[in-house]
């Protein structure tokens, strides 16, 4: 029998950097970097994700038939001294941020590759939106479907239409650089005090505050939509060519003034502004995926690149029909294009042909990342000697939904982690949508984070349409839908209102979960992917009633999800958790030895 | 290190890399910009097309596309000299990639910039 072709993939550098490990065109293993690392969107070379990947494929790096590198560094590097030819004098300060990394690491995979896997092994190299197309459409079920990627940036591509077809990916058409709507969210991610490349989401989640007053002027000024989705923005109105900010003065001029300060108060300017780009973006990713679908004649669609992060847009584009059939790469930024090079790779370099998929896709329900054995969790447990109580499945079920019930928050790491940024169950913090205070409490005492941010539901499968307005499946939390009205409490937006005031009003039976425009970014469970959570929920159901719970990613603001015992642990203990979950191991706050944490660990994570 | 932007620069260069980085730029990019620069305004550019869309050079990635000879620095300004082929950038390549030793053992960033999206 011939030997399996193993390939890897590698995104780094940018954003999220992520390892991925193919076997004849399966997916075995995916992670990011940060997972291991413990820095919140890690660019750098994924070493350890790399050694995670190997070993979870039970592989040496010899039987790798090659790694795959996600984009082509010759292309980027023409893109970036072009556009600073053209930017000419300007252009000095961006160069002095970015050549001493553009000419350094970034042009030394070759070498990293050999220096880490210690071995000859083929380098190939993918393209940026060519890793994304292929990270969405080989992963689904599909055998034809329109895909779209939309990011900020690749080599020259920041948008692409394409067709998949078997396991062949066709692009139809590009949008290039320097015209990009994921710049152009990212410029009023900054404007309004975010981070750029992390604020997006907290933009997306701010917007339902705000009223689209400054929509037209973004569709004057800023930048132009054609009526086949393609657009180009105004660069007299954008700092990232010519300086190290997105924005301008003319920018701040056009929008009525400076931006706002990080950390400082939210205001409805920024509400408004939130809104307004929001708008903007539905309506190009709209037209993008019309155009798409009367191109391509099918109405399926595989959409990824950052932009289709944005879970808003993408529940608009199946409840407005646009499309028949949506799948979404849960990991859609840049880190899931380490598993899209892999799979192109595979399918286009090495010829493995793409097998039927008899499931809902092939993603594994993204349960691609490290998981630990209920051996190395007690191993934990007991050299430092904390208390903790085994449960077999069944019975760690029900206690789980009776602790939630009880409105106790719990952390709940079991499986392997989660790949791409949303927590599916494996790495969660779990609560009870029921309770008026879950919001407030998990934003402010477990997460530390803005209490204006809303939380997910997870819902079991066949309870969703009980709650929500989704035809479709949602399995990894990427469409907002809007809460059913048969649940929904009679609730106004106020301009004049403190955003907090406004979080604290009950907008449904199930407050935690429902945002303030009823809309709830949701997870469907299902059994097959994700037998232990679908079986908590059926206990929680069997107790209150209800099929769903508040989901939200074991962390605290700044620190990536947690990966092991010892992360899980650290955070449990740091925040007010009151139960924490490790695969058959409960443990209870109350029974904990006081923790010596020595360490100023709110200093430790930066602030997203 | 503040940038004339007052933004801080994330990537730790020593004076002496700035300037060699600041003479290159001035003296073999910059004066690219004649030939490079774009007449097209945004008004133009808006008014005079129905699409902003462009066609790639082909539909997807052949075989020999995945194989790219960038195994060293010396591979690397090769396979960018040919890209550069016949364009104003050409005469640029090796010695942009000659530079590029300097930082070679420049670590890498460990965090994004706050400030804007990481493209170079």
């Amino acid at each position: 029998m011939a030997s399996a072709k193993h390939i890897l993939g590698v995104s780094a550098f940018y954003h999220d950097s992520a390892a991925a490990l193919v076997s004849d065109g399966e997916i075995i293993a995916a992670a990011q970097e940060e997972r291991f690392s413990r820095k919140k969107h890690d660019p750098r070379f994924p070493a350890n994700a790399i050694n995670y990947c190997l070993e979870e494929g039970g592989i040496e790096a010899r039987d790798l038939a090659a790694v795959v590198f996600y984009e082509n560094p010759i292309k980027t590097m023409d893109r970036v001294v072009q556009m600073l030819a053209e930017t000419g004098e300007a252009g000095l300060g961006p160069w002095l941020e970015g050549a001493p990394g553009a000419l350094g690491t970034k042009i030394r995979f070759d070498d990293l590759v050999a220096n880490e896997l210690k071995c000859d092994v083929p380098v190939l190299y993918s393209e940026h939106h060519l890793s994304h197309a292929a990270s969405t459409y080989f992963p689904s079920a599909f055998e034809e479907a329109g895909i779209l990627t939309v990011d900020g940036v690749g080599e020259w591509a920041t948008t692409t239409l394409a067709m998949g077809r078997g396991r062949e990916i066709e692009v139809l058409e590009e949008i290039h650089f320097p015209h990009s709507l994921g710049l152009l969210y990212s410029a009023f991610t900054q404007f309004c005090g975010f981070r750029v490349n992390s604020g997006e989401y907290k933009l997306m989640g701010l917007a339902p505050y705000g009223r689209p007053v400054f929509a037209d002027i973004i569709r004057d000024e800023l930048v132009a939509i054609k009526p086949d989705g393609s657009f180009a923005l105004n660069l007299e109105y954008f700092g990232f060519l010519d300086s190290l900010s997105m924005t301008n003065s003319r920018f701040h001029e056009l929008l009525g003034g400076e931006p706002r300060e990080a950390e400082s108060r939210l205001t409805q300017r920024e509400c408004d502004l939130a809104a307004s780009i929001q708008v903007v973006t539905e309506e190009a990713v709209m037209k993008l995926v019309e155009t798409l679908v009367r191109t391509t004649g099918t109405r399926n669609l595989c959409m990824a690149g950052g932009v289709a992060l944005n879970c808003v847009a993408n529940g608009k584009v199946i409840r407005e029909g646009l499309v028949d059939d949506i799948w979404i790469q849960p990991a859609a930024g840049d880190a899931g294009g380490a598993l899209g090079a892999a799979m192109l790779a595979s399918y286009k370099y090495f010829d493995i042909p793409r097998a039927p998929c008899n499931k809902r896709d092939r993603q594994n329900g993204s349960y691609l990342g490290a998981g630990y054995s209920n051996a190395e969790v007690k191993a934990y447990l007991d050299v430092n000697e904390k208390p903790y109580q085994v449960l077999e499945n069944e019975e760690r079920a029900r206690y789980v939904a009776q602790s939630i019930a009880d409105g106790k928050i719990v952390g709940y790491m079991v499986g392997r982690m989660e790949f791409g940024p949303r927590s599916l169950g494996s790495r969660s913090i779990l609560g009870d949508p029921r309770n008026q205070d879950t919001q407030s409490t998990m934003n402010l005492k477990i997460k530390y984070r803005e209490s204006f941010r809303p939380f997910a539901p997870s819902v079991l499968d066949y309870r969703s349409k009980d709650y929500f307005d989704l035809e479709s499946d949602s399995p990894y939390m990427l469409l907002v839908a809007p809460v059913k009205e048969e649940i929904r409490l009679p609730f106004e937006l106020n301009d004049e209102e403190d955003l907090v005031d406004v979080v604290n009003r009950p907008r449904s039976s199930l407050p935690a979960i429902t945002h303030v425009d009823f809309s709830a970014r949701v997870q469907t469970v299902h059994e097959d992917t994700k037998p232990d959570y679908f079986n908590m929920l059926r206990e929680f159901e069997k107790i209150t009633g209800e099929g769903v719970v508040v989901n939200t990613s074991f962390n605290v603001r700044g620190e990536p999800p947690v990966c092991s015992p010892r992360d899980a642990y650290v955070c449990f203990m740091r925040t007010e958790m009151d139960v924490l979950v490790m695969e058959n191991c409960i443990l209870e706050k109350t029974q904990q030895p006081a923790f010596d944490d020595v360490a100023d660990w709110r200093g430790e994570y930066e602030l997203d | 290190m503040t940038l004339p932007t007052g933004v801080e620069n994330t990537n730790l260069i020593n004076s002496e890399d700035r300037e060699l980085l600041t003479t290159f730029f001035k003296q073999r990019i910059v004066p690219l910009s004649e030939d490079l620069s774009i007449k097209e305004t945004y008004a133009q550019r808006r008014a005079d097309r129905d699409s902003f869309f462009v066609k790639r050079h082909s539909p997807s990635m052949t075989r020999v596309e995945f194989e790219l000879d960038l195994k060293d620095r010396d591979a690397f300004a090769a396979t960018l000299e040919t890209h550069w082929q016949n364009r104003p950038l050409q005469p640029v390549a090796q010695d942009l990639i000659t530079l590029g030793t300097r930082f070679e053992q420049l670590d890498e960033k460990v965090d994004l910039s706050e400030f804007v999206y990481e493209m170079f």
